[in-house]
Protein backbone atom coordinates (compact mmCIF):
# COMPACT_ATOMS: atom_id res chain seq x y z
CA UNK A 1 0.00 0.00 0.00
CA UNK A 2 1.37 3.44 -1.07
CA UNK A 3 1.48 6.45 1.83
CA UNK A 4 -1.90 8.09 2.84
CA UNK A 5 -3.08 10.82 0.76
CA UNK A 6 -2.78 14.19 2.30
CA UNK A 7 -4.26 17.55 1.79
CA UNK A 8 -3.43 20.62 2.38
CA UNK A 9 -5.27 23.68 3.19
CA UNK A 10 -7.90 21.74 4.58
CA UNK A 11 -8.46 20.57 8.11
CA UNK A 12 -8.41 16.86 6.58
CA UNK A 13 -5.84 14.94 8.29
CA UNK A 14 -4.07 12.14 5.81
CA UNK A 15 -6.44 9.50 4.42
CA UNK A 16 -5.29 5.97 3.91
CA UNK A 17 -5.19 5.01 0.12
CA UNK A 18 -8.61 3.20 -1.50
CA UNK A 19 -11.67 5.15 0.55
CA UNK A 20 -13.96 7.62 -1.37
CA UNK A 21 -15.65 10.44 0.23
CA UNK A 22 -19.01 11.90 -0.44
CA UNK A 23 -18.29 15.49 0.13
CA UNK A 24 -21.72 17.16 0.69
CA UNK A 25 -22.29 21.00 1.16
CA UNK A 26 -24.10 23.82 -1.45
CA UNK A 27 -22.87 23.42 -4.73
CA UNK A 28 -20.11 25.97 -5.21
CA UNK A 29 -18.32 25.85 -1.73
CA UNK A 30 -18.40 21.92 -2.23
CA UNK A 31 -16.83 22.09 -5.81
CA UNK A 32 -14.00 24.18 -4.69
CA UNK A 33 -13.20 21.89 -1.61
CA UNK A 34 -13.72 18.90 -4.22
CA UNK A 35 -10.80 20.82 -6.26
CA UNK A 36 -8.57 21.47 -3.11
CA UNK A 37 -8.97 17.94 -2.11
CA UNK A 38 -7.56 16.91 -5.37
CA UNK A 39 -5.05 19.48 -6.10
CA UNK A 40 -3.92 20.54 -2.87
CA UNK A 41 -1.21 18.33 -1.94
CA UNK A 42 0.13 15.21 -3.29
CA UNK A 43 1.77 16.80 -6.52
CA UNK A 44 3.37 13.38 -7.75
CA UNK A 45 -0.58 12.24 -7.92
CA UNK A 46 -2.72 12.01 -10.74
CA UNK A 47 -6.66 13.42 -10.95
CA UNK A 48 -9.32 12.38 -12.94
CA UNK A 49 -11.90 14.89 -12.32
CA UNK A 50 -15.04 14.35 -13.97
CA UNK A 51 -17.25 17.57 -14.56
CA UNK A 52 -20.84 17.75 -15.28
CA UNK A 53 -20.81 21.60 -14.93
CA UNK A 54 -17.72 22.99 -16.10
CA UNK A 55 -16.54 21.87 -19.62
CA UNK A 56 -13.72 20.64 -19.88
CA UNK A 57 -12.08 23.57 -21.40
CA UNK A 58 -13.03 25.74 -19.18
CA UNK A 59 -12.21 23.60 -16.38
CA UNK A 60 -8.40 23.04 -17.62
CA UNK A 61 -8.19 26.79 -17.41
CA UNK A 62 -9.57 27.50 -14.13
CA UNK A 63 -7.36 24.59 -12.58
CA UNK A 64 -3.98 26.29 -14.29
CA UNK A 65 -5.52 30.04 -12.71
CA UNK A 66 -6.03 28.59 -9.01
CA UNK A 67 -3.00 26.12 -9.03
CA UNK A 68 -0.06 27.37 -10.94
CA UNK A 69 1.95 24.87 -9.32
CA UNK A 70 0.27 21.61 -10.87
CA UNK A 71 1.55 19.77 -13.59
CA UNK A 72 -1.76 19.58 -16.03
CA UNK A 73 -0.40 16.77 -17.30
CA UNK A 74 -1.47 14.81 -14.64
CA UNK A 75 -4.57 15.93 -14.96
CA UNK A 76 -7.13 13.93 -16.61
CA UNK A 77 -10.72 15.65 -17.14
CA UNK A 78 -13.70 14.00 -18.29
CA UNK A 79 -16.62 16.05 -19.47
CA UNK A 80 -19.56 15.50 -19.01
CA UNK A 81 -21.44 18.62 -19.71
CA UNK A 82 -23.23 17.12 -23.12
CA UNK A 83 -21.32 19.93 -24.76
CA UNK A 84 -18.39 18.35 -25.79
CA UNK A 85 -16.40 21.62 -25.22
CA UNK A 86 -13.15 19.97 -25.11
CA UNK A 87 -10.82 21.57 -27.63
CA UNK A 88 -7.65 23.50 -25.72
CA UNK A 89 -3.80 23.33 -25.99
CA UNK A 90 -3.77 22.47 -22.25
CA UNK A 91 -1.32 19.78 -21.18
CA UNK A 92 -4.06 17.82 -19.36
CA UNK A 93 -5.82 14.80 -21.27
CA UNK A 94 -10.04 15.37 -21.57
CA UNK A 95 -12.06 12.90 -22.89
CA UNK A 96 -15.82 13.72 -23.32
CA UNK A 97 -18.68 11.38 -23.25
CA UNK A 98 -21.91 12.08 -25.52
CA UNK A 99 -24.30 13.31 -22.00
CA UNK A 100 -24.49 13.72 -18.52
CA UNK A 101 -26.94 10.44 -18.37
CA UNK A 102 -23.88 8.37 -20.49
CA UNK A 103 -22.81 6.60 -16.95
CA UNK A 104 -21.15 3.76 -18.72
CA UNK A 105 -19.36 5.97 -21.00
CA UNK A 106 -18.14 8.02 -17.78
CA UNK A 107 -16.80 4.95 -16.13
CA UNK A 108 -14.95 3.53 -19.02
CA UNK A 109 -13.57 7.18 -19.67
CA UNK A 110 -12.90 7.32 -15.81
CA UNK A 111 -10.71 4.05 -16.52
CA UNK A 112 -9.44 4.76 -19.86
CA UNK A 113 -7.52 8.15 -18.06
CA UNK A 114 -6.70 6.07 -15.26
CA UNK A 115 -4.22 4.33 -16.92
CA UNK A 116 -3.24 6.67 -19.26
CA UNK A 117 -1.60 8.48 -16.29
CA UNK A 118 -0.26 4.84 -15.32
CA UNK A 119 1.33 4.96 -18.33
CA UNK A 120 2.92 7.97 -17.82
CA UNK A 121 4.69 6.86 -14.61
CA UNK A 122 1.88 8.38 -12.26
CA UNK A 123 1.49 5.29 -9.75
CA UNK A 124 -2.02 6.60 -8.00
CA UNK A 125 -4.91 8.67 -8.94
CA UNK A 126 -7.53 11.13 -7.23
CA UNK A 127 -10.88 10.91 -9.16
CA UNK A 128 -13.42 13.29 -8.32
CA UNK A 129 -17.31 13.15 -9.38
CA UNK A 130 -18.70 16.63 -9.13
CA UNK A 131 -21.30 15.88 -9.06
CA UNK A 132 -23.63 13.30 -8.22
CA UNK A 133 -26.57 15.78 -7.97
CA UNK A 134 -26.44 16.65 -11.68
CA UNK A 135 -26.48 12.32 -12.78
CA UNK A 136 -29.00 12.12 -10.15
CA UNK A 137 -31.27 14.69 -12.35
CA UNK A 138 -30.13 12.60 -15.78
CA UNK A 139 -30.50 8.83 -14.86
CA UNK A 140 -32.10 7.28 -11.92
CA UNK A 141 -30.97 6.26 -8.40
CA UNK A 142 -30.10 2.49 -9.45
CA UNK A 143 -27.89 3.43 -12.01
CA UNK A 144 -26.24 6.28 -9.93
CA UNK A 145 -25.54 3.67 -7.19
CA UNK A 146 -23.55 1.17 -9.60
CA UNK A 147 -21.96 3.93 -11.27
CA UNK A 148 -20.86 5.09 -7.38
CA UNK A 149 -20.19 1.36 -6.52
CA UNK A 150 -18.34 0.58 -9.79
CA UNK A 151 -15.86 4.00 -9.37
CA UNK A 152 -15.73 2.69 -5.31
CA UNK A 153 -14.21 -0.31 -6.39
CA UNK A 154 -11.26 0.80 -8.80
CA UNK A 155 -10.71 3.22 -6.19
CA UNK A 156 -9.87 0.45 -3.81
CA UNK A 157 -8.50 -2.20 -6.17
CA UNK A 158 -5.52 0.84 -7.37
CA UNK A 159 -5.01 2.09 -4.30
CA UNK A 160 -6.51 5.59 -5.10
CA UNK A 161 -8.67 8.20 -3.56
CA UNK A 162 -12.48 9.10 -4.71
CA UNK A 163 -14.82 12.20 -3.78
CA UNK A 164 -18.02 12.28 -4.83
CA UNK A 165 -19.31 15.76 -4.73
CA UNK A 166 -23.23 16.06 -3.18
CA UNK A 167 -25.43 19.57 -3.77
CA UNK A 168 -26.81 18.52 0.19
CA UNK A 169 -29.90 20.90 -1.01
CA UNK A 170 -31.40 19.52 -3.51
CA UNK A 171 -31.68 16.03 -1.58
CA UNK A 172 -34.07 14.39 1.21
CA UNK A 173 -31.51 13.46 4.21
CA UNK A 174 -32.45 9.34 3.48
CA UNK A 175 -30.96 9.80 0.19
CA UNK A 176 -28.03 11.73 1.74
CA UNK A 177 -28.06 8.60 3.99
CA UNK A 178 -27.95 5.85 0.98
CA UNK A 179 -25.33 7.85 -0.85
CA UNK A 180 -23.17 8.29 2.35
CA UNK A 181 -23.70 4.40 2.46
CA UNK A 182 -21.74 3.63 -0.65
CA UNK A 183 -18.61 5.70 0.52
CA UNK A 184 -16.49 5.26 3.11
CA UNK A 185 -16.81 8.59 4.58
CA UNK A 186 -18.46 12.26 4.67
CA UNK A 187 -16.94 15.63 4.57
CA UNK A 188 -19.82 17.84 5.77
CA UNK A 189 -19.68 21.70 4.77
CA UNK A 190 -21.63 24.36 6.33
CA UNK A 191 -21.22 28.27 6.75
CA UNK A 192 -20.05 28.60 10.54
CA UNK A 193 -20.01 32.27 11.72
CA UNK A 194 -16.77 33.33 10.77
CA UNK A 195 -16.57 31.59 7.90
CA UNK A 196 -16.90 28.04 5.95
CA UNK A 197 -16.85 25.03 8.06
CA UNK A 198 -15.76 21.21 7.24
CA UNK A 199 -16.61 18.06 9.06
CA UNK A 200 -15.37 14.54 8.82
CA UNK A 201 -17.09 11.32 9.86
CA UNK A 202 -16.58 7.47 9.04
CA UNK A 203 -12.59 7.78 9.56
CA UNK A 204 -10.94 7.24 12.90
CA UNK A 205 -8.02 9.81 13.89
CA UNK A 206 -9.40 12.99 12.64
CA UNK A 207 -9.77 16.14 14.07
CA UNK A 208 -13.48 16.25 15.39
CA UNK A 209 -16.30 18.45 15.11
CA UNK A 210 -17.08 21.36 12.58
CA UNK A 211 -13.23 22.89 11.57
CA UNK A 212 -13.10 26.30 10.35
CA UNK A 213 -11.15 26.58 6.86
CA UNK A 214 -10.05 29.30 4.28
CA UNK A 215 -12.22 28.84 0.91
CA UNK A 216 -9.92 31.07 -0.99
CA UNK B 1 -17.56 -17.89 -9.87
CA UNK B 2 -16.42 -16.43 -12.84
CA UNK B 3 -16.97 -16.07 -16.20
CA UNK B 4 -14.46 -15.18 -19.16
CA UNK B 5 -16.10 -14.66 -22.51
CA UNK B 6 -13.63 -14.01 -25.21
CA UNK B 7 -14.23 -15.14 -29.17
CA UNK B 8 -10.75 -15.58 -29.87
CA UNK B 9 -9.94 -19.35 -28.03
CA UNK B 10 -6.40 -18.43 -26.82
CA UNK B 11 -6.98 -15.15 -25.34
CA UNK B 12 -9.81 -16.32 -23.63
CA UNK B 13 -8.09 -19.45 -22.03
CA UNK B 14 -5.05 -17.26 -21.41
CA UNK B 15 -7.34 -15.27 -19.74
CA UNK B 16 -9.10 -18.13 -17.29
CA UNK B 17 -5.77 -19.29 -16.74
CA UNK B 18 -4.94 -16.14 -15.54
CA UNK B 19 -7.59 -16.10 -13.35
CA UNK B 20 -7.25 -19.37 -11.94
CA UNK B 21 -3.72 -19.13 -10.92
CA UNK B 22 -4.21 -15.77 -9.19
CA UNK B 23 -7.02 -16.61 -7.15
CA UNK B 24 -7.09 -18.90 -4.85
CA UNK B 25 -9.97 -21.29 -5.07
CA UNK B 26 -11.77 -19.07 -7.62
CA UNK B 27 -13.97 -21.78 -10.32
CA UNK B 28 -14.10 -20.11 -13.80
CA UNK B 29 -15.99 -21.10 -16.90
CA UNK B 30 -15.63 -19.90 -20.47
CA UNK B 31 -17.48 -19.18 -23.09
CA UNK B 32 -16.96 -17.43 -26.80
CA UNK B 33 -20.09 -15.63 -27.83
CA UNK B 34 -23.19 -14.05 -25.95
CA UNK B 35 -25.42 -17.19 -26.92
CA UNK B 36 -23.04 -19.79 -25.27
CA UNK B 37 -22.58 -17.65 -22.36
CA UNK B 38 -26.06 -16.90 -21.50
CA UNK B 39 -26.58 -20.60 -21.92
CA UNK B 40 -23.79 -21.15 -19.58
CA UNK B 41 -26.35 -18.79 -16.73
CA UNK B 42 -29.07 -21.17 -17.23
CA UNK B 43 -27.33 -23.47 -15.26
CA UNK B 44 -24.73 -21.56 -12.78
CA UNK B 45 -24.65 -17.91 -11.04
CA UNK B 46 -22.20 -15.96 -12.12
CA UNK B 47 -20.32 -13.40 -9.40
CA UNK B 48 -18.18 -11.61 -12.15
CA UNK B 49 -18.08 -11.76 -15.78
CA UNK B 50 -14.94 -11.13 -17.30
CA UNK B 51 -15.70 -10.11 -21.67
CA UNK B 52 -14.02 -9.13 -24.65
CA UNK B 53 -16.20 -6.11 -26.31
CA UNK B 54 -15.96 -7.64 -29.24
CA UNK B 55 -17.77 -10.94 -29.58
CA UNK B 56 -19.51 -12.54 -32.73
CA UNK B 57 -22.78 -10.75 -33.98
CA UNK B 58 -23.24 -8.67 -30.48
CA UNK B 59 -20.69 -6.96 -28.12
CA UNK B 60 -19.91 -7.56 -24.71
CA UNK B 61 -22.16 -4.24 -23.05
CA UNK B 62 -24.72 -6.32 -24.84
CA UNK B 63 -23.72 -9.66 -22.41
CA UNK B 64 -22.86 -7.38 -19.37
CA UNK B 65 -26.64 -6.22 -19.96
CA UNK B 66 -27.73 -9.78 -20.44
CA UNK B 67 -26.51 -11.21 -17.90
CA UNK B 68 -27.46 -8.72 -15.24
CA UNK B 69 -31.30 -9.37 -16.56
CA UNK B 70 -30.77 -12.54 -15.30
CA UNK B 71 -28.35 -12.01 -12.19
CA UNK B 72 -28.53 -8.23 -11.27
CA UNK B 73 -25.29 -8.38 -8.94
CA UNK B 74 -23.04 -10.08 -11.31
CA UNK B 75 -20.12 -7.55 -12.01
CA UNK B 76 -18.77 -6.79 -15.18
CA UNK B 77 -15.28 -5.85 -16.49
CA UNK B 78 -14.57 -5.28 -19.87
CA UNK B 79 -11.39 -6.56 -20.93
CA UNK B 80 -10.70 -5.81 -24.68
CA UNK B 81 -7.72 -4.13 -26.91
CA UNK B 82 -10.93 -2.19 -28.90
CA UNK B 83 -9.84 1.53 -28.23
CA UNK B 84 -13.21 2.67 -29.31
CA UNK B 85 -16.60 1.46 -27.30
CA UNK B 86 -19.33 2.84 -28.05
CA UNK B 87 -21.54 3.55 -24.95
CA UNK B 88 -24.40 6.09 -26.03
CA UNK B 89 -26.86 2.99 -26.75
CA UNK B 90 -26.17 1.25 -23.06
CA UNK B 91 -25.62 4.32 -21.09
CA UNK B 92 -27.32 2.47 -17.85
CA UNK B 93 -25.15 -0.45 -18.29
CA UNK B 94 -22.34 0.57 -16.09
CA UNK B 95 -19.07 -1.59 -16.10
CA UNK B 96 -15.68 -1.76 -15.50
CA UNK B 97 -12.90 -1.56 -18.19
CA UNK B 98 -9.56 -2.55 -17.91
CA UNK B 99 -7.51 -2.31 -21.54
CA UNK B 100 -5.23 -4.89 -22.10
CA UNK B 101 -2.38 -2.97 -22.81
CA UNK B 102 -2.44 -1.24 -19.25
CA UNK B 103 1.13 -2.08 -17.94
CA UNK B 104 -0.35 -3.34 -14.65
CA UNK B 105 -3.72 -5.11 -16.46
CA UNK B 106 -2.74 -8.38 -15.16
CA UNK B 107 -2.97 -7.09 -11.38
CA UNK B 108 -5.66 -4.95 -11.83
CA UNK B 109 -7.75 -7.35 -13.63
CA UNK B 110 -7.22 -9.95 -10.37
CA UNK B 111 -7.84 -6.76 -7.66
CA UNK B 112 -10.68 -5.81 -9.71
CA UNK B 113 -11.97 -9.63 -9.70
CA UNK B 114 -11.97 -9.71 -6.04
CA UNK B 115 -13.31 -6.27 -5.18
CA UNK B 116 -16.61 -6.98 -8.17
CA UNK B 117 -17.48 -10.63 -6.55
CA UNK B 118 -16.98 -10.26 -2.34
CA UNK B 119 -17.61 -6.71 -2.01
CA UNK B 120 -20.30 -6.32 -4.98
CA UNK B 121 -19.08 -3.36 -6.02
CA UNK B 122 -21.07 -2.90 -9.37
CA UNK B 123 -24.23 -3.48 -7.27
CA UNK B 124 -26.83 -1.19 -8.21
CA UNK B 125 -28.17 -0.99 -4.76
CA UNK B 126 -26.27 0.10 -1.15
CA UNK B 127 -24.31 -2.89 0.45
CA UNK B 128 -23.89 -2.95 4.13
CA UNK B 129 -20.47 -3.50 5.30
CA UNK B 130 -19.19 -6.85 5.86
CA UNK B 131 -21.39 -8.11 3.23
CA UNK B 132 -19.94 -11.77 2.81
CA UNK B 133 -20.40 -12.39 6.63
CA UNK B 134 -24.24 -11.20 6.20
CA UNK B 135 -24.69 -12.89 3.59
CA UNK B 136 -23.81 -16.37 5.39
CA UNK B 137 -26.20 -15.31 8.34
CA UNK B 138 -28.96 -14.75 5.82
CA UNK B 139 -28.77 -17.95 4.08
CA UNK B 140 -28.52 -19.91 7.21
CA UNK B 141 -31.45 -17.76 8.80
CA UNK B 142 -33.36 -18.45 6.32
CA UNK B 143 -33.16 -22.01 6.57
CA UNK B 144 -33.51 -22.61 9.95
CA UNK B 145 -36.59 -19.74 9.65
CA UNK B 146 -39.15 -22.89 8.43
CA UNK B 147 -39.15 -24.27 11.71
CA UNK B 148 -41.20 -21.01 12.63
CA UNK B 149 -43.02 -19.81 9.80
CA UNK B 150 -46.25 -19.87 11.90
CA UNK B 151 -44.77 -17.24 14.25
CA UNK B 152 -43.38 -14.93 11.32
CA UNK B 153 -46.23 -15.16 9.25
CA UNK B 154 -48.49 -14.18 12.79
CA UNK B 155 -45.75 -11.27 12.94
CA UNK B 156 -46.49 -10.18 9.39
CA UNK B 157 -50.22 -10.25 9.84
CA UNK B 158 -50.55 -8.63 13.09
CA UNK B 159 -48.50 -5.60 12.16
CA UNK B 160 -50.44 -4.85 8.62
CA UNK B 161 -54.14 -5.25 10.78
CA UNK B 162 -51.90 -2.53 13.50
CA UNK B 163 -50.80 -0.26 10.64
CA UNK B 164 -54.07 -1.11 8.35
CA UNK B 165 -51.79 -1.42 5.51
CA UNK B 166 -52.68 -4.00 2.46
CA UNK B 167 -49.50 -5.87 3.11
CA UNK B 168 -47.10 -7.64 6.03
CA UNK B 169 -44.24 -9.28 5.39
CA UNK B 170 -40.40 -11.15 6.64
CA UNK B 171 -38.40 -11.18 4.02
CA UNK B 172 -34.58 -12.50 3.73
CA UNK B 173 -32.10 -10.05 2.02
CA UNK B 174 -30.08 -12.27 0.34
CA UNK B 175 -27.56 -11.74 -2.42
CA UNK B 176 -28.92 -10.78 -5.53
CA UNK B 177 -33.10 -11.42 -4.46
CA UNK B 178 -35.48 -10.55 -1.45
CA UNK B 179 -36.70 -13.49 -0.28
CA UNK B 180 -40.27 -12.92 0.84
CA UNK B 181 -41.34 -15.61 3.56
CA UNK B 182 -44.28 -14.15 4.94
CA UNK B 183 -46.63 -11.93 3.22
CA UNK B 184 -50.27 -11.02 4.55
CA UNK B 185 -51.18 -9.69 1.86
CA UNK B 186 -52.25 -9.72 -1.68
CA UNK B 187 -49.53 -7.51 -3.31
CA UNK B 188 -47.28 -9.16 -4.84
CA UNK B 189 -43.80 -7.87 -3.85
CA UNK B 190 -40.45 -7.10 -5.45
CA UNK B 191 -37.68 -10.04 -5.16
CA UNK B 192 -34.96 -8.56 -7.26
CA UNK B 193 -32.75 -6.76 -4.15
CA UNK B 194 -31.89 -4.12 -5.80
CA UNK B 195 -35.60 -3.38 -6.61
CA UNK B 196 -36.64 -3.78 -2.97
CA UNK B 197 -37.51 -1.45 -0.08
CA UNK B 198 -35.94 -3.71 1.95
CA UNK B 199 -32.03 -3.40 0.62
CA UNK B 200 -32.81 -0.03 1.76
CA UNK B 201 -33.96 -1.27 4.75
CA UNK B 202 -30.91 -2.96 6.05
CA UNK B 203 -28.86 0.28 5.99
CA UNK B 204 -31.87 2.31 7.66
CA UNK B 205 -30.14 4.86 9.96
CA UNK B 206 -32.10 3.03 13.98
CA UNK B 207 -32.90 0.24 11.36
CA UNK B 208 -36.08 1.64 10.78
CA UNK B 209 -36.84 2.91 6.73
CA UNK B 210 -39.73 4.99 6.46
CA UNK B 211 -41.04 6.05 2.97
CA UNK B 212 -44.21 8.33 2.76
CA UNK B 213 -44.60 8.19 -1.29
CA UNK B 214 -42.60 6.05 -3.48
CA UNK B 215 -43.29 8.28 -6.22
CA UNK B 216 -41.90 11.27 -4.95
CA UNK B 217 -38.50 8.92 -3.43
CA UNK B 218 -35.74 9.01 -6.43
CA UNK B 219 -34.91 5.87 -4.61
CA UNK B 220 -38.31 3.98 -5.65
CA UNK B 221 -40.00 6.43 -7.85
CA UNK B 222 -38.65 4.77 -11.05
CA UNK B 223 -38.73 1.52 -10.11
CA UNK B 224 -41.50 -0.67 -12.13
CA UNK B 225 -41.65 -3.78 -9.92
CA UNK B 226 -42.94 -0.78 -7.01
CA UNK B 227 -44.57 1.30 -9.03
CA UNK B 228 -46.62 -1.27 -10.76
CA UNK B 229 -48.19 -2.96 -8.33
CA UNK B 230 -49.16 -0.16 -6.52
CA UNK B 231 -46.34 0.61 -3.47
CA UNK B 232 -47.28 4.04 -2.40
CA UNK B 233 -45.75 4.31 0.71
CA UNK B 234 -43.84 1.47 3.14
CA UNK B 235 -42.24 1.41 6.95
CA UNK B 236 -39.73 -1.34 7.70
CA UNK B 237 -37.44 -2.40 10.53
CA UNK B 238 -34.23 -4.50 10.07
CA UNK B 239 -34.58 -7.96 11.42
CA UNK B 240 -31.18 -8.65 12.96
CA UNK B 241 -28.92 -11.76 14.24
CA UNK B 242 -27.85 -12.34 17.89
CA UNK B 243 -24.56 -11.62 16.11
CA UNK B 244 -25.86 -8.13 15.15
CA UNK B 245 -26.13 -9.24 11.06
CA UNK B 246 -29.13 -7.78 9.55
CA UNK B 247 -31.07 -10.78 7.28
CA UNK B 248 -34.12 -9.05 6.82
CA UNK B 249 -37.00 -7.05 7.44
CA UNK B 250 -40.40 -7.26 8.67
CA UNK B 251 -42.38 -4.44 6.45
CA UNK B 252 -45.31 -2.70 5.64
CA UNK B 253 -46.33 -1.94 2.21
CA UNK B 254 -49.41 0.20 1.61
CA UNK B 255 -51.52 1.52 -1.62
CA UNK B 256 -51.84 4.86 -0.02
CA UNK B 257 -49.55 7.34 0.22
CA UNK B 258 -49.45 8.17 4.55
CA UNK B 259 -46.83 9.72 7.28
CA UNK B 260 -45.27 7.83 10.09
CA UNK B 261 -44.94 8.93 13.42
CA UNK B 262 -42.23 8.29 15.84
CA UNK B 263 -44.52 5.71 17.91
CA UNK B 264 -45.06 3.85 14.58
CA UNK B 265 -41.41 3.94 13.90
CA UNK B 266 -40.59 1.93 17.48
CA UNK B 267 -43.38 0.03 17.41
CA UNK B 268 -42.36 -2.13 13.85
CA UNK B 269 -39.09 -1.89 15.64
CA UNK B 270 -40.02 -3.62 18.82
CA UNK B 271 -41.81 -6.21 16.30
CA UNK B 272 -38.69 -6.77 14.05
CA UNK B 273 -36.65 -6.98 17.67
CA UNK B 274 -39.10 -9.61 18.60
CA UNK B 275 -39.23 -11.49 14.87
CA UNK B 276 -35.28 -11.53 15.51
CA UNK B 277 -35.73 -13.58 19.21
CA UNK B 278 -37.74 -16.04 17.54
CA UNK B 279 -35.42 -16.84 14.16
CA UNK B 280 -33.02 -16.83 17.40
CA UNK B 281 -34.63 -19.59 19.08
CA UNK B 282 -34.86 -21.63 15.42
CA UNK B 283 -31.29 -20.85 15.02
CA UNK B 284 -30.05 -22.44 18.44
CA UNK B 285 -29.63 -18.60 19.13
CA UNK B 286 -26.55 -18.56 17.68
CA UNK B 287 -25.75 -18.24 13.49
CA UNK B 288 -22.48 -19.29 13.87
Amino acid sequence: MTDPFTFADLPVDPIRPGQTILLSGSGRMASMVARKLCFGGGHDDGVVYVSTNTSGRHLATEVEAEYPDIDLSRLGIIDATGRKDVETETPAWIEAVSNTGDLTGISIKNSILSTHLQKHGIERVRTCLDSLSLLLLYTNFKTVTRFVHTIDGRVAATDGLGVFVLDESMHDPQVRHTLRNLCNCEISLRRGESGPELRLDGIRNQPQGWQPFDLY
Amino acid sequence: MVLVVDEDEPVRLETANLVREGIEGVSVLTANSVATATDTLDNQSVDVLVTGYNLPEENGLVLADTVRDRSPGTGTILYTKAETVETESFEDVVVEFLAKDDPNATEELLALIEQAGPEQTQAAHPVPENEPARLEATERALLASEQVLEPLQEIATLTRDHFETSAGAVGFVLRDRQEVLANSGEMELPTVREDSLATHTIIAEDGVLAVEDTRTDPRFSEIPEIQSVGIRSYLGAAISTPEGHVVGTLSVYDERPREFTPADYEYIKRLGTLAGEILALATGGDSQ
